[in-house]
């Protein structure tokens, strides 16, 4: 048995880090805010980008699914939406991955991801309650959360333990 | 000769390669069709998915009340030190109130004690006793497209489907599903809450419909009465949706033509809630019972 295969305290500790770490944003960015929703940027699609691109290992789409139905059930929107929306950012971020090093490319693969996850909810939450939303709260925080992505994209990535893999 | 081996060992990772690329491929898509599956089926049967996010509300909600407190916490320390900024204006306004509500409550005395005999003249049943609890908002279950937040009390404290919730100025929603221990409260500025209400002192009536904004409107009036600005909206009782007379805020004109509502609750600072139950039960303060030994 070599030392990678042998299970260990550290070893599973890391493994379950990345999938953690993002149970625990959703429930701390449930908590009421002194402040609008629409202004709270989608730090949890950065998480799940970031684990995607970098310990997509360790974060498999079984759990990105599972964490898109636990947003979905604590939320008020159909449940399956996010579980749409963080199995397209999962398969975006893990099948460009090599590109995504640079950081210029990961804003910019950032920003193609929360356009492609405002349009689909917007979209289906709409066709959800037949009829059509105002776009524009969440055109604002697609907005909000791609200008906040290139300052905390870095401390994410330390956080999820990536740049050990980037 | 030695080639030989090499191929066909490069062949079975090509092949293993492939095999694991569709395979992640088929992950995706089933997955995928699983998500939109779920989507149809809350779609089709929306008391199953109630039932499911109330027992995730049961399961979460002490982690929920962790997660909050901290920031109530912040919140309540900087509402704190913004009033010890104007302590000295506080404390002059808050002598003339005294002032004022001390002769209101000479009037208030002697209009029950009159109301009291007038009630015993006409032999009046009170009906229900108001029983009520409060709470402190753990979750703001809403997000974008929805106006809804998360309380630590349910069905083990007395809860039921459609008690009015309201804050410490007026109506704040409904309770719209219940765990044991945690439910949801649909907002007033949601776009699935309609409420019937009284405008003025014409109590022209009319639907109270969210949008998804701060703001109300004021749909499907019963008369071609335009409503005064700055009018008392309150809860009309049509349709035993809510009680009669629970305040909710002023009429305001709409930028875009037609008439809303300015409610009386800042949704900033919803950090605790008061939800009544004006059904026909005896008279039980919900919170001492919750605090009664079991």
């Amino acid at each position: 048995m070599t030392d990678r295969n042998r299970p260990s305290l550290s070893r599973t500790l890391d493994v379950a880090w990345p999938g953690s770490l993002v149970v625990c944003a959703i429930l701390a960015l449930t908590a009421p805010m002194p402040f609008p929703p629409v202004l709270v940027p989608d730090f949890v699609l950065m998480l799940v980008f970031l684990a995607a691109a970098f310990r997509e290992e360790v974060f498999p789409v079984w759990l990105c699914f599972a964490l898109g139905l636990l947003v979905d059930l604590l939320g008020s929107t159909p449940v399956g939406l996010h579980a749409l929306v963080y199995l397209m950012a999962h398969g975006f971020a893990a099948s460009q991955r090599r590109y995504l090093d640079w950081v210029l490319f990961l804003w910019g693969g950032f920003a193609l991801v929360a356009g492609g996850a405002g349009t689909l909810r917007w979209a289906l939450v709409s066709l959800y309650h037949e009829t059509w939303l105002h776009p524009e709260p969440q055109m604002i925080n697609t907005l909000i959360s791609i200008l906040v992505f290139p300052l905390i994209s870095q401390p994410f990535q330390r956080l999820i333990g990536g740049e050990r893999y980037a | 000769m030695e080639d030989h081996p090499r191929r066909i060992g490069e062949m079975l990772d090509e092949g293993l390669r492939t095999a694991a690329r569709a395979a992640r491929r088929m992950a995706y898509v089933g997955f995928a069709l699983l998500a939109f599956g779920f989507v149809l089926v809350g779609k089709i049967d929306a008391r199953l998915v109630d039932h499911v996010r109330a027992l995730i509300a049961d399961i979460t909600a002490p982690a929920l009340d962790v997660f909050s407190y901290p920031l109530s916490v912040a919140d309540d320390l900087l509402q704190d030190l913004k009033g010890f900024s104007n302590l000295r204006e506080e404390n002059r306004r808050l002598r003339e109130e005294n002032a004022r509500l001390t002769q209101l409550r000479l009037a208030a005395h002697r209009l029950q004690q009159e109301n009291a005999s007038l009630r015993r003249l006409m032999r009046f049943d009170p009906g229900p006793v108001t029983r009520s609890i409060s709470t402190r908002v753990i979750a703001d279950t809403g997000g974008v497209f929805a106006r809804s937040v998360m309380v630590h009390v349910g069905k083990a404290h007395g809860l039921r489907r459609g008690l009015a919730v309201i804050g410490s100025t007026g109506l704040v929603g409904r309770v719209q599903s219940l765990g044991k221990e945690a439910a949801r409260v649909l907002l007033i500025t949601d776009l699935n809450s309609k409420v019937p209400v009284a405008i003025g002192e014409g109590r022209l009536r009319a639907i109270m419909a969210g949008k998804n904004r701060p703001y109300p409107a004021l749909e499907f009036f019963t008369s071609e009465r335009a409503p005064t600005l700055g009018a008392l909206v309150v809860t009309s009782g049509d349709g035993g949706v809510f009680h009669p007379g629970l305040p909710i805020g002023v009429v305001q004109a709409a930028e875009a033509g037609g008439w809303q509502v300015r409610p009386f609750v800042d949704w900033n600072l919803l950090d605790y809630v008061r939800i009544v139950d004006y059904g026909d039960e005896p008279s039980v303060d919900l919170a001492l019972e919750q605090e009664a030994p079991p």
